[in-house]
């Protein structure tokens, strides 16, 4: 069992890591957002197997923070961040 | 191994394969509504997946319910942000794409 | 494969943190510093530190994500967000050899850790009992060092005190309107109760499990912010004196159980037999309202006063 919640947790970290190339790329801000919004489903399926892998309950409340945190950011995007016009002052 | 522990490992690996899915969708879909759906649809059901395939793990009520409100939250955070995120793309009108077309928003040179 | 995993989210620990730092969009280092706070809590869980995790997903993946995007907002409003020139070859060099001579240290420290001449978790679970609560990490913040969570809570009041002084007396409250969206307004009737009852839950399971009044507070804190972000308005500015109250409540009876266990002659912040549950309790609902508002405050001030050069980006464009 350990073998398959390990296989588990090492695919998620895998996708993780395929989310970071949208983040890179972008090239909209809404697309970056959108893998921050990934990054935080993943955590939440990676802190559960953790939860179980390693009996640690606590690691279920984490998840259930980030869950609830979740929308927080595309909230604050959506309303702060971005504003018609902003995307062309995000230069490189 | 017992049936119960083939199924479960059966559903955590499909659950993390689909997270693997959504992110391999957010990468290579063209434009930003298409890449809501990757997101916001893989990674619900990878989720649930997941959640389905540590219940028979402890069998006990509470964490099985919390384990379903976690899944509950997710799923409302992800409809909300996605409908959030396409709903302010529709008002600024960002360009539709189909597969292929270069993707090249004023000012922004990656 | 356990090793794999750890060395896994090592690996990422320092890729991202250097992306972030490195990275010129400044929106991309915001989501690279979301995601290190994401990674930094599943390190804390590998290390056994769930408590440091919670936190770090309430404050590290929560909190500071939203602070930074609102200021990137103010930035771009105002027009004051300019990419700095890269900064020159010896100023670089500089900030690397002093960054490289605190790793070393660290490293030299970590390697000649002394020996603990007293088992220090060997007496707190001796002392557990007496404590009041059944969590050791509680007992040790808010029982056996009681005085260092007394002057977190005052560096924090200080800390507010400070952004409510730079806020101009007649600054506009916060000017931007709520997001007209109705499914947010209807998924907010669902969320917000949650998160309450969620802020609740982690202040009692911080009795006899991770959580506690910081974690609590935080997510108190979201659920401000998130009503603020949404158009319902929280604002210092409607209820002044209500707001300070709030603001000073929990650092002002954490200090009153403080004081007032000396009238029955007993040293400075230690609580009576039997009753050390209870007062732990009471301070801790203090503090976690407290942390709430206080949080609140520093995302509601932190915009108010720069909103003067409201023209500048018209003028540029």
């Amino acid at each position: 069992m350990t073998l398959i919640y390990g296989t588990t947790l090492l695919i998620l970290l895998g996708s993780l890591l395929v989310g970071v190339i949208r983040v890179l790329r972008g090239p909209r801000l809404a697309d970056r957002l959108l893998a921050a919004q990934l990054f935080g489903t993943t955590g939440v399926a990676l802190l559960l197997i953790l939860a179980e892998l390693q009996q640690l309950p606590a690691a279920r409340d984490t998840a259930l923070v980030l869950a609830l945190l979740a929308m927080l950011a595309a909230v604050a995007f959506v309303s702060r961040v971005w504003q018609t016009g902003t995307e062309r002052e995000e230069t490189k | 191994m017992s049936l119960l522990e083939w199924l479960q490992g059966g559903l955590l690996i499909s659950g993390a394969l689909m997270f693997l899915v959504g992110s391999i969708g957010l990468v290579r879909f063209p434009d930003t509504f298409t890449r809501i759906h990757a997101l916001t649809k893989a990674d619900n059901l990878g989720l649930g997946l997941i959640v389905l395939g540590l219940i028979p793990a402890s069998f006990s009520l509470s964490i099985t319910l919390k384990l379903l409100l976690i899944w509950l939250l997710v799923m409302l955070a992800s409809a909300l942000s996605g409908h959030l995120v396409a709903w302010e793309a529709r008002a600024q009108q960002v360009p539709l794409r189909q597969p292929g077309e270069t993707e090249n928003p004023e000012g922004t040179h990656e | 494969m356990n090793e794999m995993i750890d060395w896994l989210l090592l690996l990422g620990l320092g890729a991202v943190a250097i992306t972030s730092l490195m990275s010129q969009s400044i929106f991309r280092a915001v989501v690279f510093f979301i995601l290190l706070g994401l990674l930094l809590s599943l390190v804390w869980i590998r290390l056994d530190a769930p408590d440091i995790a919670l936190a770090e997903a309430v404050i590290g993946a929560g909190i500071t994500g939203i602070l930074l995007l609102d200021t990137l907002g103010q930035l771009k409003k105002t027009g004051k967000l300019t990419t700095e020139p890269s900064p020159s070859r010896a100023r670089l060099g500089l900030a690397l050899l002093a960054s490289l001579t605190l790793v070393g240290l660290l490293i030299w420290a970590v390697l000649h850790q002394p020996q603990p001449a007293i088992a220090l978790h060997q007496q707190v679970a001796d002392a557990l009992p007496e404590s009041g609560v059944d969590h050791p990490i509680t007992a040790v913040l808010l029982n056996f060092r009681s005085y260092d969570t007394l002057l977190e809570i005052g560096v924090l009041v200080l800390a507010v005190l400070v952004g409510l002084t730079l806020q101009s007396k007649d600054a506009p409250p916060d000017s931007l309107p709520g997001l007209p969206n109705p499914l947010l307004h209807a998924c907010l009737t669902l969320l917000i109760p949650a998160m309450l009852l969620t802020a609740a839950y982690l202040l009692w399971a911080g009795a006899d499990r991770p959580g506690g009044a910081f974690q609590a507070g935080a997510m108190l804190a979201a659920a401000f912010i998130l009503l603020h972000l949404s158009g319902t308005r929280l604002s210092p500015r409607r209820s002044e004196f209500l707001m300070k109250a709030g603001l000073v409540m929990g650092f002002g009876v954490f200090l009153a159980v403080a004081v007032s266990t000396l009238i029955g002659g007993r040293p400075f912040l230690t609580y009576p037999d039997g009753s050390a549950g209870m007062l732990i309790l009471l301070i801790e609902l203090a503090l976690t309202l407290s942390i709430g508002l206080i949080l609140l405050s520093l995302f509601t001030v932190a915009h108010t006063p720069a909103q003067l050069p409201g023209k500048r980006r018209q003028d540029e464009q």
